[in-house]
């Protein structure tokens, strides 16, 4: 099978992936579609790369959903746990592909090394202080630049506070929730709160936001 | 499908003091950062977004010398590491404020970051200028758009309208034109502003119209755009006329909003004017690129602008 990854992309990977610490573990939910196999070999191609990452692959009758916190309706649909198997609310619905791709990337280091690499203290501490579960929806297209900074904070924002999950939403793969938000432009980011046991949308911005405004939208979303 | 690497960064160590730091990685930041050090300088460059600016989302690029023919991003690529290979030091964050001490800037980030410089190179560039009609704020991202190689996918076999007649309206007419069903080109004039190889190319295209005279009026829909508002300035004839979408490109306006008000010269729309040597009336801060007042707007003047004020920094204020 042709690789997905060219030679001299595998080796840059290589190079990247050199900083990684710690085991991290990529769950892979399979539907029947060409873009969940696509998402599977992009998986594996990872693994031949560094011996730290192990890839788990469902179907999605195989997997229990009652564990973690999936949108049962979007695949395939992956997530990473750490080498303790823990959860911090990173979502990928779709393949991440093009410019995407970096924020696999970096969101395996963050969980290898267990380092985050952006928001002041001030920010961090603003993001913790939110009690109510919450889930912050990234609709993104792998051919826009600014999408991958969005999408990283989302996946930021999960893994300080458990009570939220950052979701990367492939918008060409997932046409109907793309409409039912209206997404007609990337990164188009959507706040969800769950109320009485019912996710509610609270907020939405249009845009790769400077940190300080991307947390104040977050905030109103709580008000 | 397609795997791109080239925004990796980790957020880097930054040290309290350069010699220069450029707010900006676009063609003009990048190019001042590689004559910075080349010139023996510290030099730190800001960017909030993605260094290359708009030139990552120009899809391809055929007048930039000695590249016949390179993609946006592939450029942008080239030119950062460029500037990285001689030592100048990138950091990802966005310019809040900025303090002028008498042999000092200050340089404030939005991650509380403060940042000293003996020198300050604005290239921070220009943003879409609107076409202030009603329903245009309404419908932004709901049709509306200011980018073509970020939400075309969303019209793939649907008609548009692109309202402009520049270089950017018609170059961006004929990427959507690769995915629309239907591109109609609404321009104010009866002619094309555009170099004549791009006016070839989007005469040459079928499902590229054109709506010559004509200025929109309204923007209209329900949850996205339905349908456009157009008067043709000749006949004064008013018709309502259905689209999917609109992307506007009419002009730029400067990106300023960190400038402290009223402490730089500036042109009507907030260009800043400086010297032949990219000075501007402050103390040891150039502007350089598409931010500066100018007439031609390319990447090629821009990395001229940056390679002028960064040479000339080096010989006025940094001595090194």
């Amino acid at each position: 099978m042709e690789k997905l990854l060219d030679r001299e992309t595998r080796i840059k990977v290589q190079e990247i992936l050199e900083n990684m610490e710690d085991n991290v573990q990529l769950v892979l939910i399979k539907g029947s579609d060409d873009y969940s196999e696509i998402l599977e070999q992009l998986l594996n191609e990872l693994k031949e790369l560094n011996d730290l990452i192990e890839v788990k692959v469902f179907s999605a009758d195989s997997f229990d959903y009652d564990l973690y916190e999936l949108d049962r309706d979007l695949l395939p649909a992956m997530f990473i746990l750490d080498s303790e198997g823990i959860d911090y609310g990173i979502r990928f619905y779709g393949v991440p592909g093009g410019h995407e791709f970096i924020t696999l990337l970096q969101d395996i280091l963050i969980i290898s090394t267990k380092r985050i690499i952006d928001f002041s203290e001030e920010n961090i501490e603003k993001i913790k202080s939110i009690d109510q579960e919450m889930k912050i929806r990234v609709f993104v297209t792998p051919t826009c630049p600014y999408c991958p900074k969005a999408v990283l904070a989302a996946h930021q924002t999960a893994i300080i506070n458990t009570n939220i999950i950052g979701e990367m939403i492939e918008a060409n793969e997932f046409k109907d929730l793309s409409d039912k938000y209206n997404v007609k432009s990337v990164p188009h980011t959507v706040i969800e709160v769950k109320e009485n046991g019912v996710w509610k949308m609270k907020n939405q911005f249009i845009g790769a936001y400077p940190q300080n405004n991307y947390i104040l939208e977050i905030l109103k979303a709580v008000q | 499908m397609f795997f791109k690497i080239d925004g990796f960064t980790k957020k880097p160590e930054i040290k309290e003091k350069y010699d220069l730091v450029i707010i900006g990685g676009g063609p003009a930041g990048l190019t001042a950062a590689l004559y910075g050090v080349h010139g023996g300088a510290s030099v730190l460059v800001l960017e909030k977004a993605l260094e290359g600016g708009q030139m990552n989302t120009t899809d391809i690029i055929e007048n930039y010398p000695g590249f016949k023919s390179i993609s946006g991003e592939e450029l942008s690529r080239l030119m950062k590491e460029h500037a990285a290979k001689f030592g100048s030091e990138f950091y990802s964050s966005e310019v809040i404020g900025l303090e002028f001490r008498e042999d000092l800037i200050l340089t404030k980030l939005d991650d509380a970051n403060t940042i000293k410089s003996k020198v300050l190179i604005i290239a921070s560039g220009s943003k879409p200028k609107k076409l202030n009609v009603k329903g245009e704020n309404e419908f932004t991202s709901k049709g509306v758009s200011y980018c073509a190689t970020c939400d075309g996918h969303f019209f793939k076999d649907k008609k548009v309208a692109v309202v402009g007649g520049g270089n950017s309206a018609v170059e961006e007419a004929i990427y959507l034109s690769n995915i629309a069903k239907e591109v109609h080109i609404i321009h104010r004039r009866d002619k094309l502003r555009a170099d004549k190889l791009y006016q070839d190319r989007a005469f040459s295209r079928d499902n590229i119209k054109f709506k010559w005279n004509s200025v929109v009026e309204e923007i209209k829909g329900d949850l996205k755009v339905k349908s456009l508002v157009i008067k043709n300035t000749k006949t004064n004839e008013v018709y309502e006329e259905e689209f999917d979408g609109v992307f506007i490109f009419i002009g730029i306006l400067p990106e300023i909003s960190f400038l402290p008000k009223d402490l730089f010269e500036t042109d009507e729309y907030g260009f800043l004017i400086t010297d032949e040597n990219m000075l501007t009336n402050i103390y040891r801060v150039y502007a350089a690129g598409d931010v500066r007042h100018k007439e031609i707007r390319q990447i090629v003047t821009a990395a001229s602008d940056g390679a002028i004020a960064a040479s000339n920094a080096i010989r006025q204020y940094l001595n090194l």
